[in-house]
């Protein structure tokens, strides 16, 4: 079973998910040094006179989240579909329009206390909420309608760097990271006076920023209420998501 | 009060963080199932058009052949004609109205007749038009030969000679010549490519275009009864074009006109022989009643639709339809408008490349809208 996941200030505590410090390599602690002087030299003085010990440990993040975007990826077919009026359609849908979903999501993050956070890995899964219009768009010719409203979203979320600033129960954390979001759902593909389910998928590249305020529940358990503006996603500033998260870690 | 690290047992903690965990992957799961809940989403009212599609996106310019189901225009077609609007989609009207005589002469032949063609060639000409001539093979009441008949007249060597013959006088008069032999059956294969050649041998010469209707083929050998009939290989060299009539999609049962998929699929199909190809769009709807279809105008499905108090849904190509009841019996008619033509028009966009032309088929039944709509996205 995990434990706490704190290392450094109580190296006898240090858990599982932790790695030594004998595991780092010397240019490893050199950049992690050079990141962390950087990010100090950023952050106020008063910051710095309120923050815990120093130290490493990994977080573990699960929460749930509500997403909004502008615009969706270009999709495309799945799979070669067969209609009564062509056979085997292939190829990519243009689409408008955006998507609102409502998910969970869970993080792991590499934390050097007392300023810097390294998101390592994360993933999401949104389902589609509320009403969303059909988007007109053609595959190949074939008419095509997209619905947004049966689509899904999921986040694979890579690493990122964030700084942290705490105080007293409360830290304050600004993270940007990058990742793919996969896009999943259906189109209904025009065969004369028939309409064909077909199942459409679409990725995006996605850069984010993160800005959360986490207030500390215990030691090991904190909450956070964080915004996260998409900064460029098919194209910039194309949407946001609001997660209420829980931390384990610390 | 702050809860120190050291005044909580690890078993709690634990059991504390365990419950947390349990707590949020259940609302996540509620969550998820929520937004996925068919009661928490849906369709919306109003549909969103991509890129290509929209209502405002650009189209790209094609050239486009306007068909005249006849030797002359009446005064709705004139004034269409004259719009600007009309001239920034369309450089050619193709009058389908010259038809063979049993002895392989091509009629209207009389003098007053021929005057009036004359007259239209000349104002057609007037207004900035290429004027394109079209045989079809009907009689002089505008019904379609049938199968036999027009294989028994394509077997004379007379019949194709006078035909040839008969195309001398109009030559000089107009700018592109195209051929109407769908009513071929397979067994025509050979004397049809012999007309064609001949036609060809008369028309290329004088630098007239020769244009060829063929049949919406999207396999080969042909996947329609008599497609056949036409040697694509051999015809390719000796026409300039392929008219390709991706019309009547649904000819047995109630369905669109046009297939934009279907005429991609016949449209790339004929580019492999020849590399001028038009795609036909359909101006006219019809009406599948229980005598069998029958082609309506845009106005005269609008009239039939206010009449019985139905009001015409879009089909899944976008195409407008409905069903009324006309003394107990069943009819469905489907037609397509500005916005349907708009969208067939916009998916070819990507599909097809920018050197297949547009030939609208049947001009005075279509939407009064399309033209203009058309050519405020035709950049």
């Amino acid at each position: 079973m995990l434990r706490g996941l704190r290392t450094g200030a109580r190296p006898t505590r240090r858990p599982l998910l932790a790695p030594s410090r004998a595991a780092y390599g010397r240019r490893g602690r050199l950049a992690l040094a050079a990141v962390v002087g950087a990010a100090a030299l950023a952050v106020p003085h008063t910051a710095r006179a309120a923050a815990p010990a120093r130290g490493t440990e990994l977080e573990l993040r699960f929460g749930l989240g509500f997403v909004a975007t502008s615009r969706l990826p270009t999709l495309r077919l799945s799979e070669d579909v067969s209609l009564s009026s062509r056979d085997l359609v292939s190829g990519t849908l243009p689409t408008a329009g955006g998507f609102r979903g409502l998910g969970g999501h869970t993080d792991l993050t590499y934390v050097v206390r007392p300023r810097l956070t390294v998101p390592l890995v994360g993933f999401g899964f949104y389902g589609a909420l509320g009403d969303h219009a059909p988007v007109r768009s053609a595959v190949d010719g074939t008419i095509a309608t997209v619905q947004p409203w049966r689509m899904f979203a999921f986040d694979v979320l890579g690493p990122g760097l964030g700084l942290r600033l705490t105080h007293r129960r409360y830290f304050f954390e600004a993270i940007t990271r990058v990742g793919v979001v996969l896009y999943g759902g259906k189109a209904e593909l025009a065969a004369g006076r028939e309409a064909v389910d077909a199942d459409v998928i679409g990725l995006a590249f996605s850069v984010r920023a993160e800005l959360s305020g986490c207030r500390r529940l215990d030691p090991e358990n904190r909450v956070c209420l964080s915004f996260a503006p998409r900064v460029y996603e098919v194209r910039p500033l194309s949407g946001a998501s609001l997660n209420v998260t829980w931390v384990w870690g610390n | 009060m702050q809860v120190t690290h050291d005044s909580v047992p690890p078993g709690a903690r634990s059991r504390s963080a365990r419950g947390h965990l349990v707590e949020l992957a259940a609302l996540a799961l509620a969550a998820i199932t929520l937004a996925t809940t068919p009661a928490c989403n849906g369709e919306g009212p109003t549909p969103i058009d991509a890129v290509g599609l929209g209502s405002g996106a650009p189209l790209p310019r094609r050239k486009g052949t306007l068909l005249v189901d006849a030797c002359g225009l009446d005064t709705w077609q004139e004034a269409a004609l004259a719009r600007p609007t009309t001239r920034v989609l369309v450089g050619e009207v193709l009058l389908l109205c010259m038809v063979p005589r049993d002895g392989g002469a091509l009629g209207p032949a009389d003098r007053f007749a021929r005057g009036e063609l004359d007259r239209t060639f000349t104002n057609l000409h007037a207004l900035g038009y290429q004027v394109a001539l079209g045989v079809a093979f009907t009689d002089e009441t505008g019904a379609r030969y049938d199968a036999e008949r027009t294989r028994t007249l394509l077997a004379d060597p007379a019949f194709r000679d006078a035909l040839v013959a008969s195309l001398d006088p109009l030559l000089a008069k107009v700018d592109a010549i195209d051929l109407d032999l769908l009513s071929a059956p397979r067994a025509a294969r050979a004397d049809l490519t012999k007309l064609v050649a001949a036609v060809s041998a008369k028309v290329r010469p004088a630098k007239r275009p020769l244009g060829l209707f063929l049949p919406p083929s999207v396999t080969t050998p042909s996947d329609l009864p008599d497609g056949e009939a036409f040697d694509r290989d051999a015809l390719a060299g000796s026409v300039d074009r392929f008219r390709v009539m991706t019309l009547d999609y649904s000819d047995a049962a109630p369905g669109p006109t046009l297939d934009p998929g279907w005429a991609t699929d016949a449209v790339r199909l004929a580019g492999k022989q020849q590399r001028e190809t038009f795609v036909a769009i359909p101006l006219y709807g019809v009406d599948f009643g229980p005598r069998g279809p029958r082609g309506v105008s845009v106005l005269e499905a609008r009239g039939l639709a206010a009449t019985h108090g139905v009001s015409p849904r879009r089909g899944p190509t976008g195409a407008l339809t409905f069903t009324y009841l006309d003394a107990g019996q069943t009819h469905e008619v489907w037609y397509d408008d500005a916005q349907s033509t708009g969208q067939a028009l916009a998916a070819f966009a990507t599909a097809l490349p920018p050197e297949v032309g547009v030939l609208y088929y049947g001009f005075g039944a279509e939407d009064p809208a399309l033209f203009p709509a058309l050519a405020e996205r035709t950049p």
